[in-house]
């Protein structure tokens, strides 16, 4: 089969050529150093960030003297949340859906359809009520101990005898810890999922604090009113290990349980686009073999052969394929081997990350191809380059560009970006190599149908132009 | 189909290629052939011979199907340059362009068997020819190595090879021994001979003379896209200057010296390059003395002897100016 000759020989000659290794390799290592170093200027931006907020918060129920008081305090924290306002500027802080299931959220997050999930486990309102018992057992406990020392001194044994009373009821809240934690979900690559997190730290805690002021109010005015005392708070400092007492984890989308570094969780959302890109990039490599091809007049001679446009282009274009395929398994292997991946993939999955894979390889082999038709290897090869370089910045989801939704597609939402086919590739390859956890093979189909179509539109198209402006015939 | 193609008979040798008055001008207005008539006969060697810019690779990228021409038909193997592309005639006929078509990255042997998969041979075939070629084209050593590591002269035996991978009738070669060493020049002309003996018709294009008088049945003389005369290389010096000219040196032709030449040659066809006069005719030697005899031209003479015309010689006569590299 010429067909198969032809595949073998282009991709001998392309891991032949060393310039393939440096654009390969050399420049996607180049994108994630200026992409980890450009995050932060993403970081500053005021505007209103759209999060998902899942609890699962149970409430809590508590007594101070007789009273039994029930609190929802992810209620509150939610209300919190939704006053937020930027200083001085009448822009939200957050607007927020309420999500109602971990896989949604997961999925809303993965769309960037949300900035990112805060997710309220069950004790949530338990750990705020522990920590301010907790507060406020530190707080008031030194003031009441003080009181006693001044009733004594003063003689007032009655008096310090009901300071004593409150100290004792005062201990109920002892042993309670400070421990705050809950979890954000997000996609760790995209640098306002980071923003979000940040954000978490600093609200929860001031919103913790709030809570306690309030509990501690209550408990001194219960107390006050009860032993018939005066409990004067001053502003006494209290230390708190706040990196103990709080611990806001983000949960990187399709984590599952594992534990991963913030590193692991970055890159590891970062590899499809690093090996897509690459797959763009590499297409400049494409365009100058077949440009050598048409210099060294190869293809006039070939016209003289049995060889047919179909079977030279195709052969071309699954040379491609399986180029970058080779290529997107040495990036893969890398990144496994860095450990900024960590995943156990079923057979489904690595198939369809090839299939995946091959088909990127053919449609950048096809654009390329496309633009070899009309202009000299030179142009096409800078333009190419250029372009899909440009391309790749936009498609692979790492900064905050609007994407909006344009339409749906089997069931699926379709937007702008999704008519980047390097785009759709990205999206699939995230789903069968990273996200295996929320997605199942069934749902990656509308996305591989998109990508089949892009494939055969590129395809169709490369055929077309290059047989006509190429490969033509003077007659 | 023109009716005088491929009926041969005992006289007449078969003709493989005719082309009737044949133009072709470029875009840019060039007119880089001007109405080209040639017959290239079965199991000839034809060189085209002519200074570069000549219009030689415009007239083989018509004949190989590559240009249109702008006027005139053509006929290879008894099939219009019109349907030459889309019959399977074209298997039958193959080119070596200027360039060597050959793939740098990939082996001598890769380049030979890929070239045969062009050419749909079953593999195991296509073994045995592509190890046949190499070895006669002495390139068994060198077959795992890659082109791009070749020197000049086994690369253009390498993209020579490949063109007779599908066995062809007609080998065209576009200046098969430009910019090779004359050790390898030689080597490759003793290739090309073989071929001939096997019963290939080869048609070259060539700037060198040697290699056309040497190689050549007939030689076209081309000359600003026009074909000036063809014939086998000896009718053609015989037709053009005789078979001896007069070749004379001067230290500086000026108008004087070239009156007392003219003056003593008397009527003799002459022609004048730089500061060389050559001359063509009978009595070159009585001519010689009269020469030597007028003390002025004796002065400013350096060189003056009658040597055995050579196809440059002819095409002097023919074209006034110098081959040339
Ligand atoms: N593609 C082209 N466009 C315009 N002019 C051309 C082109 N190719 C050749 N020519 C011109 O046509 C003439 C003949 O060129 P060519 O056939 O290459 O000569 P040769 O092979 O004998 O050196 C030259 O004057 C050359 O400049
Ligand atoms: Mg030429």
């Amino acid at each position: 089969m010429v067909v198969i000759d032809i595949v073998k020989s282009k991709i001998k000659i392309a891991l032949r050529t060393k310039e393939l290794y440096i654009y390969v390799l050399g420049f996607p290592l180049i994108f994630m150093i200026i992409y980890g170093s450009m995050a932060p200027m993403y970081y500053s931006t005021i505007s209103t960030m759209h999060i998902g907020f899942i609890s699962r918060d149970l409430g809590v129920s508590y007594s101070i003297g007789n009273n039994t008081i029930s609190s929802n305090y992810s209620a509150l924290f939610y209300e919190y949340l939704d006053s937020l306002y930027y200083e001085s500027q009448s822009v939200k802080v957050f607007s927020i859906e309420n999500i109602s299931s971990l896989s949604e959220a997961e999925k809303k997050a993965a769309r960037l359809d949300v900035t990112g999930v805060i997710y309220l486990p069950d004790n949530f309102s338990q750990m705020i009520y522990n920590a301010s018992a907790s507060l406020t057992y530190s707080i008031v406990t030194p003031i009441i101990s003080q009181e006693i020392n001044n009733a004594y001194s003063r003689g007032d044994i009655e008096l310090a005898n009901r300071y004593l009373r409150a100290m004792q009821d005062l201990s109920n809240l002892a042993n309670t810890t400070f421990s705050i934690s809950l979890i954000i979900i997000g996609d760790p690559t995209y640098s306002k999922a980071m923003e979000l997190y940040e954000a978490v730290w600093k609200y929860i805690s001031s919103f913790v604090f709030q809570e306690s002021k309030k509990f501690t109010d209550r408990y001194i005015n219960y107390l006050e009113d009860e032993y018939n005392i005066a409990i004067e708070l001053n502003t006494t400092s209290i230390n708190i290990e706040m990196d103990k007492a709080f611990n806001v984890q983000f949960r990187r989308i399709g984590g599952g349980s594992a534990k991963e570094t913030f590193l692991q969780m970055y890159y590891s959302l970062l590899v499809p686009g690093q090996i897509i890109q690459s797959v763009m990039i590499a297409s400049v490599s494409a365009i100058y073999m077949v440009a050598y091809e048409i210099d060294r007049k190869i293809l006039q001679r070939l016209k003289l052969t049995k060889v047919t446009s179909i079977e030279y282009i195709g052969g071309t274009l699954i040379a491609w394929g399986i180029i970058s395929m080779m290529l997107g398994v040495l990036l893969l292997a890398i990144a496994i081997a860095l450990g900024y991946v960590k995943i156990a993939w079923s057979l489904i999955d690595m198939g369809l990350s090839l299939l995946i894979l091959i088909l990127a390889g053919v449609i950048t082999a096809a654009y390329s191809l496309i633009f070899l038709s009309f202009t000299n290897e030179k142009i096409a090869a800078n333009f190419s380059l250029i372009s899909l370089l440009t391309l790749s910045l936009f498609i692979a989801g790492y900064f905050p560009i609007p994407n909006p939704v344009i339409g749906f597609l089997l069931g699926r939402e379709l937007t702008l970006f999704d008519l980047v086919p390097w785009r759709t590739a990205i999206t699939c390859l995230r789903k069968s190599l990273i996200l295996v956890d929320i997605y199942n093979p069934l749902d990656i189909l509308p996305d591989l149908a998109l990508l089949a179509f892009w494939t055969i539109l590129y395809s169709g198209i490369a055929f077309i132009t290059f047989d006509k402006f190429r490969l033509k015939r003077p007659y | 189909m023109n009716s005088n193609i491929l009926i041969g008979d005992a006289t007449m040798p078969k003709v493989v290629i005719k082309i009737d008055k044949v133009s072709k001008i470029y875009d840019n207005k060039v007119k880089a052939l001007n109405n080209v008539s040639l017959e290239i006969y079965e199991k000839e060697i034809f060189s085209l011979l002519g200074p570069n810019g000549a219009g030689k690779t415009t007239l083989i990228k018509i004949i190989t199907g590559q240009l249109k021409p702008s006027s005139g038909e053509l006929w290879i193997l008894g099939v219009s340059h019109k349907e030459f592309l889309n019959s399977s005639v074209r298997h039958r006929v193959n080119f070596v362009p200027q360039e060597n078509v050959i793939w740098e990255k990939l082996t001598v042997e890769e380049n030979m068997m890929l070239m045969a998969s062009m050419y749909k041979i079953p593999r195991r075939e296509a073994r045995e020819k592509v190890k046949e070629l190499m070895e006669e084209f002495e390139l068994l050593d060198t077959r795992k190595r890659l082109a791009s590591k070749l020197s000049g002269g086994m690369r253009r035996k390498l993209a020579i090879a490949m063109a007779l991978i599908n066995d062809p009738d007609i080998l065209i070669l576009d200046e098969p021994t430009a910019g090779l060493d004359p050790r390898m020049r030689a080597i490759l002309l003793g290739d090309i001979e073989k071929l001939k003996r096997k019963g290939k018709t080869i048609l070259l294009t060539t700037h060198i003379v040697e290699e056309a008088e040497r190689l050549s049945d007939r030689v076209g003389i081309i000359h600003r896209g026009e074909i000036i005369t063809v014939d086998d290389p000896s009718s053609l010096k015989a037709k053009a200057c005789g078979s001896e000219v007069l070749d004379l040196l001067f230290r500086k032709i000026d108008d004087v010296v070239l009156e007392a030449v003219v003056r003593i040659i008397n009527g003799h066809d002459y022609i004048k390059v730089g500061d060389k006069i050559l001359i063509k005719g009978d009595n070159l030697l009585g001519i010689l003395n009269e020469l030597r005899k007028n003390k002025l031209l004796y002065d400013s003479m350096l060189n003056a002897s009658i040597r055995k015309s050579t196809l440059e010689d002819a095409f002097l006569f023919l074209t006034g100016t110098m081959l040339g590299e």
